[in-house]
């Protein structure tokens, strides 16, 4: 009973919790009217491209209807697309094509007919992955995920997760797939939540919603302390992006491309809490630490 | 002034405000009146067919210490009435016109009943309560064959102290509660209820009768309904014995012993039928029986609101829902942000609960449930065509209420009613709920999915508790300034910052 409740006003001195990380991190430092800036990847890009921070290079964002064919042409001279709903959410409406040699597009190693491709673009425009909204489609480069993460796991895209308060790093981590989550890397969907000490820039162990893991529980490959490429250029590049957003309280999420280094992927004004437990420590210790 | 000012200064107002109202409006008896009142009303249904001299004769109630009749309608075409009031009940008798083919008589009525507790003194002796009542009560009939050498030698058997009243029928109760009981709507008389050893409610309360009058005890047998929030034909017998000076009811059967329960409707008195009519006629009967309830008279007066929906002409049943929604609603708040239990959509499940007091909880829950199931199974096709969001909406909307239609149209076709009152689910929030569902399933998973239906329905059960509280109704009429005292709180519960219930599991591994 007693070490219950030791347990317990322990979590409540170290872990933030939905009420608390509502109330304290968003609605005092996000006002409500610059949520659209990070929400919409259209928008968020042009302020990373304005302030020269580094992200995935836009080949084309289309608006109207009419605009498909012409956008189309204009992206047959690259070899690699990712096509997004700029309001898309938890993934969906994401297409990633490649071409091949002859010039034929292929999804998932199976070739596509571009009328396809276009009426992709009108169902984004017309909303259906943004609950009715109309919506734009932003067509950009599709990383190709830097070695150091296919060391680990050779499917799918990892990407790392910054939190930061008023342009100070509170907490990262690295999210990985496992053959469980099907590609995706989010914790809730069965990917891992790893762990990562700011000073050093090593992995710590990964967490899979049941367990902690030194090793990556599909393959075997190690987790713990393997030291994160570009670390130093990952933490500049987060204060940066923070500075450039009306948003004080920030998730940035990046991934390392293996010619372009890291790049901004997203920006999250409401990132969840798991971080702690990928972390195995809560964001109000390092809150603590960023006031001392 | 700055927020923490307003803050804090509101919420004082909240507060203090209905504490002051409330205690200026406040009587001694202000408490015992809240309670709602429970009322039944209950309608005869009869259906006869074509015949030369067409009547029918039936009890029908009057009001005493233990029952309240009112808002009594006759219904029924061409019908000549007469009343004959005696000793046994009120009887009506209708003589109705032979030229038609069927007739339809209805007669509905408000019942509200009081529980009756009686104490037999212990060492009353049997002889010197008979000689005050008529010797009719002691006599033997058709049906219960008093002093019958069997019944006698049933007596005999029992052990009770000889000459003692109490001790004599607690044996007796005990003995006919303690027979077997027989799911039989047959007429059965004391000495075959004997001989069988087993009986159903008429047999065991004329045995109990028969057993009484045979030790000198003067009873009868008193028939009536017992009131439930249902349709039914069967009516229903149990007994009384006369002691100091009144009548005393046991029903051997539901094993009452010198009580009589709030819901028994009382309708006549001694071995009598409830109805009777032309012999060799076409037939049918049943009693429609609904439980309501009633505002106390003392709230109605003091109340302003009751005025606002008297003039609105809408009953305590209908305004329940409206008044309790914010109660339910507050809970919900409490049950997300203090527990952390996550539901489809915030007030969904309160707005379940509010919908599931027509149809009753479980029933109801398992028709909204498999609903939502069924069509949720539609997402798969539509999202697979690539169908937009508000036509797919609206195409599961459809379905939704075609299902009801089905549902509806089967309940009517098999005349359960229950079934057919899931036409008035409301078809949004059904459509809505099934759309999350089936969306839930393909962003996360079919376990999470599930879960966060069950906390759903749990939470909806909590809040249909709520509605069913008719304290609440009568407490919200009297004082209708407890809402600031919702308001109040949540502005509280807005403002706390806590770890959920939920996250101190979510986050164990951290405090390791």
């Amino acid at each position: 009973m007693l070490k219950l409740f030791k347990r317990s006003s322990q979590l409540e001195q170290q872990v933030m919790g939905i009420n608390e990380r509502n109330r304290v991190l968003i609605y005092k430092n996000n006002p409500r009217k610059y949520y659209q800036l990070a929400d919409d990847k259209v928008r968020c890009k042009q302020i990373l491209d304005k302030n020269g921070l580094a992200c995935a290079p836009t080949y084309a964002v289309i608006e109207r209807i009419g605009d498909i064919e012409s956008a189309w042409q204009q992206v047959q001279q690259y070899d690699n697309i990712a096509i997004k709903p700029a309001n898309g959410s938890g993934g969906g409406g994401i297409l990633i094509l490649k071409k091949n040699a002859n010039g034929i597009w292929y999804k998932s190693g199976k070739p596509i007919d571009s009328l396809l491709v276009f009426k992709h673009f009108a169902n984004i425009l017309m909303g259906i992955y943004s609950l009715g909204d109309k919506d734009r489609v932003l067509i950009e480069q599709c990383i190709i995920p830097h070695p150091f993460f296919h060391e680990i796991y050779p499917a799918g895209v990892p990407d790392f997760r910054i939190i930061l308060l008023k342009q100070n790093i509170l907490m990262g981590m690295l999210r990985l797939p496992t053959d469980k989550s099907d590609g995706k890397a989010n914790l809730h969907q069965g990917g891992l939540g790893v762990g990562v000490d700011l000073e050093t820039g090593l992995l710590k162990q990964a967490f899979d919603g049941k367990k902690y893991w030194d090793i990556h529980p599909d393959n075997g490959a190690q987790i713990l302390d393997k030291p994160i490429p570009y670390w130093e250029e990952i933490l500049t590049l987060s204060i940066a992006t923070a500075k450039s957003f009306p948003l004080d309280y920030l998730g940035v999420d990046l991934v390392i491309d293996k010619d372009l280094g890291p790049l901004i992927m997203e920006i999250n004004v409401r990132p969840g809490l798991g971080i702690q437990l990928a972390n195995k420590s809560g964001l109000k210790s390092a809150l603590k630490n960023l006031k001392n | 002034m700055n927020a923490k000012t307003t803050y804090w200064g509101s919420l004082l107002v909240l507060i203090i405000t209905p504490c002051l109202l409330m205690a200026w409006k406040w009587q001694p008896e202000t408490i015992s009146s809240l309670l709602p009142e429970t009322i039944y009303q209950v309608r005869y249904h009869f259906l006869l067919g074509p015949s030369e001299k067409p009547f029918v004769k039936t009890y029908v109630p009057i009001s005493n210490a233990h029952q309240e009749i009112g808002a009594e309608t006759w219904q029924a075409s061409t019908a000549n009435l007469v009343v004959k009031e005696s000793n046994k009940g009120k009887r009506i008798v209708l003589r109705l016109d032979p030229t038609r083919d069927s007739t339809i008589i209805q007669y509905q009525f408000e019942y509200k009943g009081k529980a009756l507790k009686y104490n037999l003194a212990e060492n009353l002796p049997i002889e010197e309560n008979s000689s005050k009542i008529a010797p009719v009560y002691l006599d033997s009939t058709e049906w219960i064959q008093r002093g019958h050498p069997e019944i006698r030698g049933l007596l005999d058997k029992l052990t009770y102290e000889e000459g003692n009243l109490k001790s004599t029928v607690e044996a007796i109760y005990r003995y006919t509660h303690n027979l077997p009981t027989l799911k039989t709507s047959q007429l059965t008389d004391a000495l075959m209820a004997h001989r069988q050893q087993a009986a159903s409610c008429n047999g065991k309360s004329r045995l109990f009768v028969a057993l009484c009058r045979t030790a000198g005890i003067p009873a009868r047998t008193v028939g009536g309904i017992i009131l439930e929030n249902t349709e039914k034909r069967t009516s229903h017998l149990w007994a009384e014995i006369y002691a100091q000076g009144q009548w005393i009811p046991f029903d051997p059967l539901n094993g009452h012993n010198a009580f009589l329960p709030a819901h028994y409707l009382q309708l006549y008195w001694g071995d009598h039928f409830l109805v009777t009519r032309t012999p060799g006629i076409d037939f049918d009967y049943r009693y429609e029986i609904k439980k309501r309830m009633r505002i106390k008279d003392q709230v109605k007066e003091k109340s302003s609101l009751w005025s606002v929906f008297e003039g609105l002409d809408i009953p305590p049943s209908g305004l329940k829902p409206l008044l309790l929604l914010p109660f339910c609603a507050l809970l919900v708040g409490l049950l997300k942000n203090v527990i952390g239990l996550k539901t489809f959509g915030v007030f969904l499940p309160a707005i379940m609960a509010v919908t599931l007091v027509n149809t009753g909880f479980l029933f109801g829950l398992l028709s909204f449930v498999s609903v939502v199931l069924i069509v949720s199974l539609l997402h798969y096709p539509l999202e697979k065509w690539g169908i937009l969001y508000a036509p797919k909406l609206v195409i599961m909307l459809t379905i939704v209420v075609a299902v009801m239609l089905c549902l509806a149209f089967l309940g009517v076709k098999t005349q359960q009613s229950q079934l057919a009152s899931v036409i008035m689910f409301p078809i949004i929030i059904m459509t809505i709920l099934a759309e999350r569902f089936a969306k839930k399933i393909m962003e996360d998973s079919w376990e999470e999915s599930v879960k966060m239906m069950l906390r759903t329905l749990l939470v909806c059960f909590f809040s249909y508790q709520i509605i069913k509280t008719d304290f609440l109704v009568g407490l919200i009429l009297y004082f209708p300034e407890i809402y600031a005292f919702v308001i109040a709180v949540l502005l509280l519960l807005g403002k706390w910052i806590g770890l959920r219930l939920s996250e101190y599991r979510r986050f164990r591994w951290i405090a390791d």
